[in-house]
């Protein structure tokens, strides 16, 4: 009996804190408080290990120092493909539930996704340049990302081509999906040729197994970059809020509440 | 009380329209085809008329060009269909929406797929393929034509209400055809070098079974959603 109770009092409160946070008021005021505190780790995450990564980490011994740009293109390169993959998560949660935060969370996604799929690239151009000698090779990896970066870009393209929000929120979240099928395939199919062809032709140096000074500014830069993309992510649903739901009271009344408090 | 007509039935039926919509039109159905051969003289002027380097590049060549084309072909997919309300009536019919998208695309590629690959031996003459690659280029086509035409379906639903829809067609398809290309290609490649092919047609035929089986599904959803105001 009590067992049972307790099962149910779970589902209850699943169900409350699904419902709450679906709801864009409650979402809204929730997460006011937030901003300040994620902004504040991003820069201490991001200073720390950029700063230790870029000035005092040693220079690889085959690569010199222009192996410091992976303390950028690492951390850019892993938040998108986390980008996708949350945006995906987020499309379904919108098609199947029709929540309406849904929508707004998986939009608020996308530029983010361009952003630092753009980031990686860059950076792993001006790295290639001296490592490899070329701006860019059509290496599995390289072609992948180009590849992630091309879904972004349509998955943006086509909620802002569709009129009718409903229909445009719809269409863009049905694309993140097929691409979040597609993506594994992609990868796959794109690895296998890599290897087909070029086999030999250059190898990234076998990685060395790095030393602590390496790696621990490295996964510091990693945090603070997804607490930069949790800075943007939340920013543009709040804006987003703003946006849709402008003319409600709540929000009105929020409105005109900050900007008393500025003076 | 009338009775239904049983999914094979209708899939032949509807096999029966639209082969007369491209008889009717016969103009509209050629352009693809047209297109097709127009790029194919753009090469050998653009590039060099050298035949060794041009046999090293046709393959590849043909295969771009099918793509484009198909694009070309895509953009009024469902749009007549759209328009007259016929897909309005796909729904509300007693089959499955996913069903009617299906026998579509199917007739799509039995129409351009097969034409497309009937044609791939006079597009090989023109950029001097050796035509023992000209078998191989055309099971390639007649498969890769299948994946294709799902593809370019989900591309048009999607854009149905879109503003300009040629880029996003694209941007939505080609993520969708890279396996394609690739695994067509190696298949081709490995041909000419004396290897089996097995492997990239065993993966392209998964991909035909991946897309017909999944992709109608999206394509009946994307409907719907085109289809909500």
């Amino acid at each position: 009996m009590t067992i049972n109770n307790s099962q149910q009092n779970w589902g209850v409160m699943f169900k409350r804190w699904f419902h709450q946070w679906g709801s864009p008021r409650f979402f809204f005021e929730k997460t006011t408080a937030w901003v300040p505190y994620l902004t504040a780790m991003a820069m201490i995450f991001l200073g720390v290990g950029l700063g230790w990564g870029l000035l005092w980490a040693p220079p690889d011994y085959q690569q010199g120092n222009s192996f410091r740009l992976i303390y950028l293109h690492v951390p850019a390169a892993s938040v998108a493909l986390s980008i996708y993959a949350l945006m995906a998560t987020f499309s379904v949660v919108s098609l199947v539930w029709k929540i309406k935060m849904a929508d707004i969370w998986a939009q608020s996604c996308v530029l983010s996704g361009v952003l630092f799929t753009f980031i990686a690239l860059m950076t792993g151009s001006f790295w290639g340049k001296p490592t490899w000698g070329t701006w860019w090779q059509w290496d599995a990896r390289l072609t992948s990302m180009l590849v992630l970066g091309f879904l972004f870009i349509g998955v943006m393209l086509l909620r802002s081509a569709i009129e009718g929000r409903e229909a445009a929120n719809k269409a863009a979240a049905l694309l993140s999906v097929v691409g979040v099928v597609n993506l594994p395939i992609i990868k796959y199919s794109v690895n296998w040729w890599n290897t087909l062809h070029q086999g030999a032709t250059f190898t990234l140096t076998e990685k060395p197994p790095m030393p602590s000074e390496m790696w621990v500014p490295l996964l510091i830069a990693l945090l603070g970059v997804y607490f930069l993309f949790a800075v943007f992510w939340l920013l543009e649903s709040r804006l987003l809020i703003l946006q849709r739901e402008g003319k409600s009271q709540w929000l009105q009344r929020w409105i005109t509440k900050s900007l008393d408090h500025k003076g | 009380m009338t009775s239904l007509m049983t999914l094979r039935q209708l899939f032949w039926l509807a096999l029966r329209r639209e082969g007369l919509l491209v008889v009717q039109k016969p103009s509209q159905a050629l352009q693809p085809l047209l297109f097709l051969t127009l790029i194919m003289a753009l090469f050998p002027l653009a590039i060099s008329p050298d035949q060794n380097l041009l046999a090293t590049i046709a393959a590849g060549v043909i295969w771009i060009a099918v793509l484009l084309a198909s694009y070309l072909a895509s953009d009024a997919f469902f749009a007549e269909d759209w328009q007259s309300g016929i897909i309005e009536q796909w729904r509300y019919a007693p089959y499955p929406l996913a069903w009617c998208v299906q026998i579509k695309i199917v007739a799509h590629w039995l129409l351009y797929g097969v034409s497309i690959t009937l044609m791939a031996p006079l597009l090989a003459l023109l950029l001097a393929l050796p035509w023992s690659q000209v078998p191989i280029l055309m099971l390639t086509l007649f498969l890769g034509s299948a994946i294709i035409a799902y593809s370019n379906a989900l591309a048009a639903a999607l854009t149905l209400r879109a503003r300009s829809a040629a880029v996003l067609v694209l941007l939505i398809a080609l993520p969708l055809q890279i396996p394609v290309v690739i695994f067509a290609m190696a298949a081709i490649h490995l041909q000419a070098g004396g290897e089996s092919i097995l492997v990239p047609l065993a993966f392209l035929l998964s991909l035909w079974l991946l897309s017909a089986a999944l992709l109608p599904l999206a394509i009946a959803l994307a409907l719907q959603i085109m289809m909500t105001i």
